[in-house]
């Protein structure tokens, strides 16, 4: 240790290099990034760099510093096109993003960039041997987005704001079409319609009421055999009963 | 697949310094090059070079040979400009320079710019020289153009010319430097010469309007006058023209919309400063004439006359009719534009017309184009890397399915900001229209800042060591406390707060712990909060330095509460309840307010608070709207249901269970005064009943009227005023006040609003008293102060401040109470 912190403070720039490859090569990452950044400039241009960087590059991603990891990888496959390590900095690159993706309920800047990567990883490297699993990572994180787009539109159904909840799961199912959540958001969807619809002033019940009505029809011709079909049922129920009055009372008042 | 060379395991550790071979002859064979045609690079040489290595320039074309290349072709052309793009060359030339078979070998002819070695700054003080080479951007290594030549030279004398040295001369030479290769030397001399001021500034061809109303509308150009100390005289060039401008709009709010200035000189006097003279063009004064409004279906036009507020015969003034209409900028404009865009008319356009002009009334027309509403769709929100979405979607007010409003973003902007855990400052809306279903995607980008407060203490006070660890987290989640990977380094994200304090000393112990969560269930904006605290301190004698175990004083406190928002009168109010609990377990131990030594009291009480805080954007130093609390405090009437007859009880028996009722009424409100010059009002009363007039007032939850108010002393459940000017507490009487007002005006007025740091100073005059019993009660006799002070408030360490405050009456004999300095720390006035 004690040679170490001479040659980082008193060094020339080769000792430094070498100490630095030592210490990447037993692993203790930390120190051999200090010695790296520190021969940056001197080794800016030589050919010596191209190892330099992917050492820089490497010892942040098994740091866990990933938002530094992928910006690093990043410059390395953009200023080293024909390096024979550029298909696995191409990776790890995409990879640091898919690591650095917070859980759904945060911002997601992280996690469109990963897509983005592993994506023009897979057009850039279609023989690769990562595909498989950069496939799947592409799959958990739009998974994740969709999951972030139902569970804010959930948050509108749970506050019980119901005209924001029905154009929020609307949205949702426009964009995301096959979604896993697809039952769950029909079912909601319904139960926001039928909450707004029974709860309604007069002038608009009406309308309401046949769009909760067709909220179920929806649900049901979609998911025939759903657990929660017959809870809908009867509340659909109540809402033809709700709709036989409000027309008697049309017809009675002649449409006034 | 074809395993690939290791491109990693060529380069050796060392340097390779390589002879330049730039002399070797070219060869002389001629060269039978085909366009288009591939080839293998077979080498590169590079002629030219002063500094830099071959190796180097051969490393940055990204070439390597052996690769396949076209002639011409983008490999080549890349090269060229990614060593272009290293700016360090002024010229590059590639030649073949041999051509064998199918193997073609480049030469790079390249001119290194020249470097600056050394730069001096004459005429200048050091310090200001350092600031200027940084400003400049010039550095040692810096590739020397034509442009930054140029550049440098008439920055400076911009600079020099802003402060107001109207006569800054600047010359800049070059040279090269012998010592080192291709390199150069700068030498910059500055004549800053002397400052310039404005002896008089002359208007020619005004009438209408008096040169003194002109000369206070040029906002930063002003004459030598002698004793202004808040603005120089100076003359700056920029400030000048904007100067201008300013004129020729105090005309136009004057009905002269025509005015213009035809020309300006500046003369220079003997004395070294300068004459300026304004020639303007008045014109003739004109009225508004009719106003018509076209194409409003949603509003009448007396709506839309209520909104402009302009009358036909009105002197004419082009700036109130564009404010009416399209708003002044402000959030809280009143004008037609914000009428529509309040209501969902996102796209709707208001435009008023001048239609026509006849002697010196001119006719208006206010063209509306209203569109159709436009319904909210997407809601989005980005930056927050620590809080989760449902407690910022939570307090978005532009809900998707609900119509478009301008001041519902606002005040989305203003109730995010008051979470504490974001920049109030940078939350921005980014509003996506989509004109073709007449729907906008409204999205959010706010950043995070710090919300948690740690104090870690030790101290040496009277007469033994003090420790305190006191932790504040305002943004916490609490189901995220037993997971792991939710510490980076704390739980956080849902909004929640959580505090713990202990203090420890020889003598007394005091521990506290509070939660709330603010959205209890989520559902609604209902809040639980919990808080348990405890104390225990033993008597202490400060000549032996001992303590006593056997005479103490225990306190033991625990409040539940929930609040929420409510709906109605409007939605910035909102009602509190809760019951707390205190036991106090006296052991011989004597203090004012008890009149037993030994025994236990019970305070069991019912607190309501109902309030309306209206106050923002920013928490921390709100710019309008207001704050009102009505407080309530209620015991049950023990004295009354019981059937003892109090007259004959013992103290002990008597405060076994104490009985008050107390209420209390704090109102603020917040003016823009101007620009960020903030009016600071506040009203407030309280007074503590007693059920039965058997019984003393109670001694617990008295009024302490008098000094910084911060409350350090919280056994008695006693309410702390602060009036600067006077010592603390000294205004009300030893036991405290049953009865208590106070008035204050603050102003106050940001230095900076940054969230690493938001400072302001201010100044306030308040007034205030207190009384023992209503019969004591004199509303206007009230002791007075006056003062100023500063407030510093970071996140990491709340709010700090000072005061200096001079207290006009007497509290005792005839002398007032005179200056006072007050520290305030983690409170707001």
């Amino acid at each position: 240790c004690g040679e170490y912190h001479k040659v980082l403070n008193k060094g020339t720039a080769q000792e430094q290099y070498k100490m630095a490859t030592k210490m990447y090569e037993e692993q203790s990452y930390n120190k051999a990034n200090q010695l790296l950044e520190k021969i940056t400039p001197f080794y800016r241009g030589k050919p010596q760099n191209e190892r330099i960087q992917y050492m820089i590059s490497q010892a942040h991603y098994n740091t866990k510093q990933y938002t530094l990891s992928s910006y690093y990888f990043d410059k390395f496959v953009k200023n080293y096109p024909q390096s024979s390590k550029v298909e696995e900095a191409a990776y790890l690159s995409a990879r640091s993003y898919y690591l650095a993706s917070p859980v759904y309920s945060l911002d997601q800047k992280d996690t469109y960039e990963a897509i983005n990567a592993l994506q023009n990883f897979i057009y850039k490297y279609p023989e690769s041997d990562k595909i498989a699993e950069a496939n799947q990572s592409i799959k958990e994180l739009t998974f994740k987005l969709e999951k972030k787009a139902f569970e804010n539109a959930r948050q509108y159904y749970h506050t019980m704001d119901y005209v924001a909840a029905i154009t929020a799961f609307d949205i949702f199912l426009g964009e995301y079409l096959g979604t896993s959540f697809k039952e769950e958001t029909l079912y909601l969807r319904f139960l926001s319609s039928y909450e707004l619809a029974m709860n309604s002033f007069i002038g608009k019940k009406e309308k309401r009421l046949n769009d909760a009505i067709k909220a179920q029809e929806k649900y049901k011709r979609n998911f025939p055999e759903a657990e929660k079909l017959g809870e809908t049922e009867k509340l659909l129920e109540n809402l033809n009963q709700e709709l036989n009055t409000i027309v008697a009372l049309k017809q009675e008042t002649n449409g006034l | 697949q074809e395993i690939k060379n290791d491109t990693l395991k060529e380069t050796p550790v060392e340097t390779k310094t390589l002879v330049k071979d730039t002399l070797s002859p070219k060869t002389n064979e001629p060269i039978n090059f085909i366009a288009d045609n591939k080839y293998e690079l077979g080498g590169i040489t590079v002629i030219g070079l002063q500094k830099f290595e071959e190796q180097t320039v051969k490393v940055f074309t990204g070439l390597k040979v052996g690769m396949e290349l076209k002639i011409p072709g983008d490999k080549l052309t890349s090269a060229i400009k990614k060593l272009y793009e290293t700016n360090q060359f002024s010229r590059i030339d590639v030649y073949i320079s041999k051509i064998d078979g199918n193997t073609a070998y480049l030469e790079f002819d390249v001119a290194e710019l020249p470097q600056l070695s050394q730069i001096t700054i004459q005429g200048v003080k050091s310090s200001k020289e350092k600031e200027l080479k940084k400003d400049a951007e010039l550095r040692i290594g810096t590739m020397v153009t034509d442009n930054l030549i140029v550049t440098t030279k008439n920055y400076i004398k911009k600079t020099y010319q802003d402060k107001g040295y109207l006569g800054a001369k600047v010359t800049l030479d070059t040279k090269p430097d012998t010592a080192n290769v291709n390199s150069v030397k700068m030498l910059i001399h500055v004549d800053k010469g002397e400052k310039i001021k404005i002896k008089k500034i002359n208007f020619i061809g005004t009438e209408a309007l008096t040169d003194k109303t002109l000369k206070s509308s040029m906002k930063n150009t002003k004459e030598k006058v002698f004793g202004r100390l808040w603005k120089g005289s100076k003359y700056i060039e920029d400030d000048y023209q904007e100067d201008l401008e300013s004129l020729v709009t105090t005309y136009s709010e004057k009905g002269y919309r025509d005015a213009r200035i035809l020309d300006e000189t500046i003369t220079w006097n003997e004395d070294n400063t300068i004459n300026l003279n304004i020639n303007i063009e008045e014109g003739n004064k004109y009225y508004f004439g009719d106003i018509k409004f076209l194409g409003n279906s949603k509003y009448s036009d007396q709506q839309l006359q209520g909104m402009l507020r302009i009358q036909k015969g009105d002197t004419y003034n082009g700036i109130v009719l564009k404010e009416r209409v399209t708003g002044d900028g402000t959030p809280d404009s009143q004008d037609i534009s914000t009428l529509y865009q309040d209501n969902g008319y996102l796209f709707s356009r208001v435009v008023p017309v001048e239609t026509r002009i006849s002697n010196d009334s001119i006719d208006v027309e206010i063209r509306i184009y209203e569109d159709e509403p436009t319904k909210i769709n997407k809601v989005t929100i980005n930056g927050n890397d620590r809080t989760n979405d449902h407690v910022v979607y939570r307090e978005i007010r532009t809900r998707p399915g609900y119509l478009y409003s301008k001041s519902q973003i606002i005040r989305t902007i203003r109730e995010i900001g008051q979470l504490g855990f974001f920049d109030a400052e940078t939350i921005t809306p980014d509003i996506k229209p989509n004109y073709g279903d007449k729907t906008v995607d409204i999205d959010y980008t706010i950043a995070e800042k710090g919300a948690s407060q740690i104090e870690l203490q030790g101290g040496y006070g009277g007469g033994s060591f003090i420790g305190t660890v006191g932790l504040s987290f305002n943004n916490f989640s609490i189901r995220n406390i037993f997971n792991g990977e939710a510490y980076k380094p704390l739980p956080m994200g849902d909004g929640q707060t959580l505090s713990l304090r202990l203090q420890k000393s020889r003598y007394y112990t005091t521990g506290s712990f509070s939660f709330v969560e603010p959205w209890l269930g989520g559902k609604k904006p209902q809040s639980l909060s919990l808080s348990m605290y405890y104390s225990a301190q033993y008597r202490y004698s400060y000549i032996t330095n001992d303590v006593s175990k056997d005479e103490r004083l225990n306190i033991i406190g625990a409040s539940v509460g929930i609040g929420r928002r409510l709906t109605w009168p409007d939605d910035n109010f909102s009602l509190s309840q809760s019951i707390s609990y205190q036991l106090y377990d006296l052991k011989n131990y004597p203090i004012s307010t008890f009149t037993f030594e030994t025994g236990q009291s019970n305070n069991l009480a019912y607190n309501i608070t109902f309030s309306r805080n209206s106050s923002g954007p920013n928490p921390i130093f709100p710019k309008s709207g207001s704050e009102f609390a009505i407080i309530g405090k209620f015991t049950l009437p023990w004295s009354l249901m019981n059937n003892k007859d109090y007259s004959t009880l013992s103290d002990e028996e008597k405060y076994k269970w104490l009985e008050y009722y107390k209420a209390s009424f704090t109102g603020k409100w917040y003016t823009s005064i101007y620009k960020d010059l903030v009016l600071m009002t506040n009203a407030e009363f309280g007074f503590l009943g007693r059920y039965n007039t058997e019984l003393e007032y109670s001694p617990f939850e008295r009024f302490f009227v008098g000094g910084d108010g911060m409350a350090s002393y919280q056994l008695d459940g006693r309410t702390t005023v602060a009036l600067r000017g006077y010592e603390n507490g000294q205004i009300s009487s030893v036991l405290g006040g049953t009865i208590y007002n106070k008035f204050q005006m603050e102003l106050r007025y940001p230095i900076t609003l940054k969230p690493s740091a938001s400072i302001y100073v201010l100044g306030f005059l308040e007034a205030g008293n207190a009384y023992d019993g209503f019969e004591e009660l004199n509303p206007f006799n009230l002791k007075r102060s006056a003062g100023m002070g500063l407030r510093v408030f970071m996140p990491a360490f709340g709010l700090l401040g000072i005061d200096f405050a001079y207290g006009f009456d007497p509290i005792t004999g005839t002398q007032p109470s005179g200056w006072q300095t007050h520290f305030v720390i983690g409170q707001q006035f």
